[in-house]
């Protein structure tokens, strides 16, 4: 990568339009940049870094920028309120070249950076745009990032670019930093995602593994379920084999009882009838004991009925007297009637029906009638028959005794027919007896009693296959469940099998991948060593003192000398140790194997004359584009101490210059110094 | 009023009459209201009464149909027991009878009557069972109407 162009409008300090033209050839690769503190030298490799990769690689967030957000932090957060750019819109373009295998002429890079308000006076991150494009032989990129990541990658790019304090810093915290730097060259952030994929990838297996374990478990017991089931079927089975036989055994038999029967068809009839006659002939004894308790009733309403008209005759005696009695009280009553309103009309001296006053004459009248009822009361009552207390007794005992049925005559009736059906009975009993002999009745019996015998033996056989029967397809069921378990466990099992393997082949690989990345990064660390020795050997001022440079196994980067010891960083000066911080990082960069201009940011501070010009001898030859970057005093002192070859390798210098009057910054072409 | 005696007794004549067209020679009344349904068999007809009670009003009812009347001679026997005649619906009618017609008094002269007419009547009743068997009871029923 060869740097050609960086046109900056807007950045950092700068207003307006700037540019550099960095115009590199074979022999003149050095680019010098000088300027007084604060005229805007670091906005320089800030813009380069800007533009490449969206980040300032100079703070402490050294991060990818890409976000409307992070843009605003960088370069609008850095101004306050009344500083703000008198034009909101701000790009840095940078223009350069690569060599390729495929072309002999190299491929022409233009990288465009902008950012661009979306209102006129944007107050906040959703204000702005970010653009960014990568232009490579006049097309646009698809994908720019991974285009710029490609040729130069971020986390290499501080081998190439960096500031002078950074190696200040790296040479101050010796093992750290180097570690951090060691780190990015071999791309180990890398290497651990991929390990931490791997892990992933092998604790996502062994997840599942355990699934499948809980799945697969319990097939012992399932086993052994199924060949209980097995064993009670086959149970099962051969109880209903019996049963079958056992129903089919009963069922010749019964064809054969039925067979005797039929040959003693005759007999049966006649059994069966003698069955039913004496089935009748019971039931007309019962017929004729309910006749005979009826009898026993009847007598004893007998003695009732019997005496009946001798009550009869009593009653009417007492009746006689009853109605005398009554004639009696009811004569005695209507004058009693009469003697009431007799001396009702005489105390009142009026008529009771018209109210008219009576006469004298009347009243005398009224008055001698009063006293004879009276007189005729007293004689009636004198002679009132007495009242006989058992006449309503007899009258209620007749209406009872007349109440009750007595009928001799249905009794005797019924008596005699059922003693005519008895005699029936008995004569065809005996007809049939006389026709059976008593032999064929013992066999019809025996036949009839074994038919019996065998149907309830048939059903009860019956009976014990359909339970069997039940229970067998039950048993089934939970066979074909225990087996569609199995076949699941076993499919499960397999599953297990596999996921082992996986997992397996997973750890193997991440042990491939960790002793790969040891090897690699042993390999790395050896090939940093020996280039940091190659740069440390030209640029030490103690050749004959120091031997080399050596990177141990926990990064630790150290002096060794000719003694084959350990120079101890304290037993070094400032200077020493940022040359070996310089040559480490050189180290770095060739080790990382990556083509790209080295840009130094005001480097040669304590650096003491031997080292100074050590470095400034062997600087164009560190890579095929040197920029420096210096304040006017490193500036003063490099023309004083450099050789005059060193300013051959010179190509163009440029001053920047602060404008305090404007507060902005501008670039201008220094003197030729060749 | 004066209760029912313990026990009826009648002539030993009587008793042996009423004994012999009563089921059970040695039956108590307890046993007596046994169903006969529950006898074994056919029925036997020489056993007309179930029990001594029925034989016993019967008997008197007899008596009063016929107006006979006999003395008791001193040689008695016990019959039945007087709780099981109360216990009989037909003994209030015979109660009412006698009082109305003889003037009895008390329970005591009320069975007495009763006895009397039963030694009268129980002899009708075992000649007729006497020479065929049974008692026409249908007769005996025509009987009484035709009297009235």
């Amino acid at each position: 990568m060869q740097l050609t162009k960086l046109e900056m409008k807007n950045f950092g300090p700068y207003r307006g339009e700037v540019k550099i033209d960095f115009k590199a050839k074979e022999d003149k690769n050095l680019c010098i940049i000088w300027g007084t503190n604060g005229s805007g030298k670091t906005h320089i490799l800030k813009a380069l870094l800007w533009c490449l990769y969206g980040c300032d690689p100079t703070g402490s967030k050294k991060k990818q920028y890409g976000t409307e957000r992070d843009a605003w932090e960088f370069i609008y957060g850095t101004y306050l309120e009344d500083q703000m750019p008198p034009e909101p819109y701000m790009h840095v373009n940078l223009f350069f070249e690569v060599d390729t295998k495929e072309s002999k002429k190299p491929s022409q890079y233009v990288v465009k950076r902008s950012v661009s308000p979306r209102t006129p006076n944007p107050m906040n991150p959703t204000q702005i745009k970010c653009d960014f494009e990568v232009i490579k032989d006049g097309r646009q990129s698809d994908s720019p990032r991974e285009e710029i990541e490609t040729l130069l990658p971020l986390a290499a790019s501080q081998f190439f670019m960096f500031h002078g304090e950074e190696i200040r810093a790296m040479s101050q915290k010796h093992a750290e930093e180097t570690h951090k730097a060691i780190e990015l060259i071999l791309e180990a952030e890398t290497f651990r995602q991929g390990k931490e994929d791997l892990s992933s990838i092998a604790r996502d297996i062994d997840s599942d593994l355990d699934d499948e374990r809980r799945k697969s478990g319990g097939m012992g017991e399932l086993l052994n379920l199924k060949k209980r089931l097995q064993e009670r079927i086959q149970s099962l089975e051969s109880e209903c084999l019996l049963c079958k036989n056992e129903i089919s055994e009963k069922k010749r038999q019964l064809e054969s009882v039925e067979e005797g029967l039929a040959r003693n068809e005759e007999s049966k009839t006649l059994k069966e009838k003698n069955d039913q006659s004496k089935e009748r002939l019971k039931a007309n004894e019962e017929e004729r004991r309910k006749i005979l308790d009826r009898r026993g009733d009847l007598i004893n309403d007998l003695p009732a009925k019997m005496i009946l008209p001798e009550l009869k005759k009593i009653l009417k005696e007492k009746e006689e007297r009853h109605k005398k009695r009554e004639e009696q009280r009811k004569t005695i009553l209507e004058l009693k009637g009469r003697l009431q309103l007799a001396e009702e009309v005489v105390s009142l001296k009026r008529c009771r029906l018209c109210g008219r006053p009576i006469t004298d004459e009347e009243r005398k009248h009224i008055e001698e009638e009063r006293r004879a009822y009276e007189r005729k009361i007293r004689e009636l009552e004198e002679g009132l028959e007495e009242e006989d207390p058992t006449y309503y007794e007899i009258r209620e005992t007749i209406a009872a005794i007349q109440s009750s049925e007595m009928n001799f005559e249905q009794f005797k009736k019924d008596l005699r027919e059922n003693a005519l059906s008895h005699d029936e009975i008995e004569s065809s009993l005996k007809e049939i007896e006389g026709k059976l002999s008593e032999s064929k009745i013992e066999e019809v019996r025996t036949l009839m009693e074994q038919k019996e015998r065998l149907l309830t033996e048939k059903g009860a056989a019956e009976e014990r296959l359909a339970n069997y029967m039940r229970d067998l397809d039950e048993q089934k069921k939970r066979l074909e469940n225990a087996l569609k378990m199995i076949e699941s466990r076993e499919k499960h099992d397999n599953i297990k099998e596999n996921l082992e393997r996986q997992y397996d082949l997973a750890t193997r690989c991440i042990s491939a991948f960790e002793s790969v990345l040891d090897r690699l990064s042993d390999v790395r660390r050896r090939a940093i060593a020996h280039h940091a020795t190659e740069v440390f050997r030209k640029l030490t001022n103690k050749p004959e003192e120091y031997d080399r440079i050596e990177i141990d196994e926990q990064f630790n980067v150290s002096v060794m000398d000719k003694n084959n010891n350990i120079v101890h960083r304290e037993n070094l000066s400032t200077g020493e140790r940022l040359v070996v911080a310089l040559s480490f990082i050189l180290g770095l960069k060739q080790a990382s194997e990556k083509v790209a201009p080295l840009v130094l940011d005001t480097f040669f501070a304590h650096l003491d004359e031997e080292h100074f010009e050590n470095i400034v001898k062997a600087l164009p030859k560190f890579a095929d584009q040197v920029v420096l970057i210096l304040t006017n005093l490193e500036y003063k002192n490099l023309k004083e101490m450099a050789p005059s070859s060193f300013f051959k390798h010179v190509a163009e210098t440029f001053q920047t210059v602060r404008d305090t009057s404007e507060f902005k910054s501008h670039i201008t072409k220094s003197e030729e110094v060749n | 009023m004066a209760e029912l005696p313990t026990t009826i007794s009648v002539s030993k004549v009587a008793y042996r009459m009423f004994r012999a067209m009563c089921k059970g020679t040695e039956e108590s009344e307890a046993e007596t209201s046994e169903k006969p349904s529950k006898k074994r068999g056919k029925i036997a007809s020489e056993k007309v009464f179930s029990n001594a009670t029925q034989a016993f009003l019967v008997a008197v009812a007899v008596g009063v149909l016929r107006n006979k009347r006999e003395k008791t001679s001193e040689d008695t026997a016990q019959l039945i027991r007087g709780e099981y005649l109360r216990k009989d619906k037909n003994h209030n009618y015979f109660k009412q009878l006698i009082k109305s017609k003889f003037d009895a008094k008390t329970d005591h002269e009320i069975v007495d009557f009763m006895v009397q007419f039963s030694e009268a009547g129980v002899r009708e009743l075992y000649d007729e069972f006497h020479k065929t068997g049974d008692i026409d009871f249908v007769r005996l029923a025509k009987l009484a109407s035709l009297t009235s």
